[in-house]
């Protein structure tokens, strides 16, 4: 009964595919690493770890 | 997830251990489960709240007592019983069991005490071998089915339409936007924000960046430097010319009839001069080095003095030499005769007594030692003296360069105004061009002091300067590639926001059209639910061109809400099978309903019996026996596979029993108890 699809998942991923390469890999990992983490009450280290990603990817 | 036993122990009216109910998956996906008002429909529904997230539904009455009265007062005071509630699902390529247990007793005073209920959980991979998990089983459960959605999955049909109540309104909204992922993105956003935040600090750290001065500074030294560098090239070249003009004269005055004599001593005198200037320059470099290599002794005097005094006090105390060795005291004792003849041997009196003398005996090393010490000091004492002797003498014999350059000096001058006053014209002439050249070559030799001075500076400068350079350039590389991250993480944070915004709203407008979809399939009025962007869910007539809100009935209400919920759980399907980036990890739910038929009248009731079973994956259905009327019954029947009864047991003298006809055989659903006690029993129904 439902099976149409009402929304178009690219257009919504679009600025993420879209992004400079460094940024898109950003972006991935620390939402990654925020729906690995999403479950868990201690988020403790956290902002260090998306800083890591930032510095990977910017040097 | 998907959902494939439930067992119960004492679980309020279960008494002991349950069948295992199996539920029913795949193209046949429901369960229905039979029981009259009582028998325990409502306490399955909150099993699984309870085992999953120790909650219960806001209908559940008296959720203090969870343990089986029957089973409490079949034991002692103070024995405890057991009670559980044991879920077994699959997920993701494991199966869990999750079992939530907790222990009761009946106190003295006759009161139940419930001790605080425990969370047990084991995985099976595809090894088939259960093991504890690593993670806190809570942690695991929110992965999976996040708490704060589980009124979606597990809920009480007749009460759905709370679901919309005004003050439930803008938690649904957040529930919504947990299940698509949108927490992740603005959690992501706030932690991109808090590196940032991190990063500019670190900019500020650095400081400001000066290299562009520098640079400047550094490149108005060079030039000066070699301006100066130019003159004094100019210099030698005008110092080389006027000390050969001063040779020729020189040379020409010495060939000079009458003044040959003069000129012979003017000579010599000039040789005698650089000859006292080079040993005046040697004996001051000389007292340079004396200084520099043996000065120090003459700061020793009052550290002598100290020394010799410490020594003295010690001579004073009779410290030093001492009375008696160490030595001396280890003989005896080595000998075990005493100087008086006594016997020493160990344990006695007269042993122990010579023994202590060895701590007051003074060391002969010690003493060796000072006498060294004392040898060198005095030493000490001579070589000062001897440096000020050759001090002394280096002096003396500046003087004496000096009062010999004076008069070296005077007769130089003597001669000088000689040949400037004799009589012939010539010499006078000659001696003038001497004098003026001696007074070029002493401004010029002024001028290149000066210039020498000033390019050591720079020099100094030069080298400062470089070394700052480089410090600023290591600044500078810093600086600009914090800036870059600065920015990177501004992308980045702008690329989840434009997203997030995307995905709001395309959900949004999904879910509206999904939910009028379902509605559509149900209701037969022209009605049309609307979603607004606080998620506020409205149905809408629209026969006179223009949208006016409907006040909906109950049923309306809850036809409604169970759009809402059919479509929300086929749209986070649907979306989490297409996005691994955001949303749940899981494109399978079920449904666990209570009493879903209320308030329909029968036309509502067959067309909802029709619909559930397709809005999830998995719907278990618990029922009286006046909500399984033929047309539900009818609907659902090709989807069914699994079918059980809750007979419950009563404990009244008069018991009006009751059961149901089930594919055309009668089941028991309310039995006579053969004891004091109600309590409900399951049994599985043949399909």
């Amino acid at each position: 009964m439902i099976n149409h699809n009402y929304y178009n998942l690219d257009k919504i991923t679009e600025p993420i595919a879209q992004a400079k390469p460094q940024i898109k890999a950003i972006v991935e990992e620390v939402l990654q690493l925020e729906k690995d983490r999403l479950s868990q009450k201690n988020i403790r280290y956290i902002n260090d770890d998306v800083l890591k990603i930032i510095k990977q990817y910017i040097q | 997830m998907k959902i494939i036993s439930l067992q119960l122990l004492n679980f309020r009216q279960f008494y002991g251990k349950t069948p295992v109910i199996y539920f029913a998956h795949g193209e046949k996906n429901t369960t229905i489960i039979h029981g009259n008002n009582g028998a325990g429909k409502t306490t399955i529904l909150n099993a699984f709240t309870w085992v999953f997230y120790e909650k219960f539904s806001a209908a559940f009455a008296s959720p203090d007592l969870l343990v089986n009265k029957k089973a409490i007062n079949e034991v002692e005071f103070g024995t405890a019983i057991e009670c559980f509630v044991e879920i077994i699902f699959d997920h993701d390529y494991k199966t869990y069991q999750l079992k939530r247990k907790c222990f009761a007793h009946r106190n003295k005073e006759n009161k139940i005490v419930i001790n605080q209920p425990q969370l047990f959980m084991m995985i099976a991979g595809d090894d088939g071998k259960w093991q504890h998990p690593l993670e806190q089983p809570m942690d695991i459960i929110e992965r999976i089915l996040p708490k704060s959605l589980h009124q979606y999955f597990f809920f009480d049909g007749e009460h759905i339409d709370h679901l919309f109540r005004i003050e439930e309104r803008h938690k649904i909204a957040e529930d919504t936007k947990e299940l698509i992922g949108v927490k992740v993105l603005e959690r992501a956003v706030s932690h991109l924000k808090n590196a940032q935040k991190i990063l500019k600090d670190e900019l500020n750290s650095i400081g400001d960046i000066t290299i562009t001065t520098l640079i400047k500074q550094q490149k108005d030294q060079e030039i000066f430097k070699i301006k100066l560098e130019k003159d004094n090239n100019l210099l030698i070249t005008r110092l080389e010319q006027l000390l050969l003009d001063k040779q020729s004269i020189s040379a020409q005055m010495l060939a000079m009839g009458g003044i040959e004599n003069l000129q012979v001593l003017k000579q010599k005198l000039l040789t005698d001069e650089k000859e006292v200037r080079k040993n005046l320059i040697n004996t001051q470099q000389a007292i340079k080095k004396e200084i520099s290599t043996r000065g120090y002794l003459t700061f020793l005097s009052s550290t002598i003095a100290e020394f010799n005094l410490i020594i003295k006090d010690l001579r004073h105390k009779g410290e030093l030499p001492s009375g008696i060795k160490k030595q001396f005291i280890e003989q005896l004792l080595h000998e075990k005769k005493c100087i008086c003849g006594t016997e020493l041997y160990p344990e006695t009196k007269p042993y122990s007594q010579v023994k202590n003398w060895i701590n007051l005996a003074g060391s002969t090393e010690i003493e060796e030692a000072v006498i060294r010490l004392e040898t060198q000091v005095n030493n000490i004492e001579s070589l000062k003296n001897n440096f000020w002797i050759e001090i002394n003498k280096y002096q003396e014999n500046i003087n004496n360069w000096r009062i010999q350059l004076s008069t070296i000096e005077e007769e130089l001058d003597k001669i000088n105004e000689q040949l400037r006053q004799y009589p012939d014209h010539n010499i006078q002439e000659k001696q003038r061009q001497l004098d003026n050249i001696e007074q070029h070559i002493r401004e010029i030799t002024l001028n290149q002091g000066e210039n020498n001075l000033q390019l050591e500076n720079i020099k100094e400068e030069l080298i400062n300067l470089e070394k700052q350079l480089k410090k600023q350039e290591v600044k500078q590389e810093k600086h600009s590639l914090i800036i870059r991250r600065i920015q990177g993480a501004d992308d980045s944070i702008k690329c989840i926001l434009e997203v997030q915004k995307r995905l709001e709203n395309q959900f949004r407008l999904a879910l509206e059209k999904k939910v009028q979809e379902i509605f559509n399939s149900i209701s037969f009025t022209p009605y049309q639910p609307h979603l607004n962007e606080n998620y506020e869910l409205n149905l809408i007539e629209n026969t006179s061109g223009i949208d006016l809100a409907v006040a909906a009935s109950t049923g309306e209400n809850q036809i409604l809400s169970l759009s809402f919920i059919g479509a929300i759980i086929d749209m986070v399907r649907e979306w989490s099978k297409q996005s691994n980036l955001v949303g749940l990890d899981s494109s399978k739910f079920p449904i666990i309903m209570d009493s879903p038929f209320g308030s329909l009248d029968e036309i509502y009731r067959r067309q909802v019996g029709k619909s559930i079973p397709k809005l999830a994956n998995q719907l278990v259905v618990l029922v009286t026996k006046t909500q399984w009327r033929n047309e539900v019954e009818t609907e659902m029947n090709p989807y069914i596979n699994k079918q059980y009864i809750l007979v419950y047991r009563s404990p009244k003298e008069d018991c009006q029993e009751d059961f149901i006809i089930l594919n055309g055989e009668e089941y028991p659903l309310v039995k006579k108890s053969d004891n004091q006690f109600e309590y409900t029993e399951i049994i599985e129904v043949n399909i």
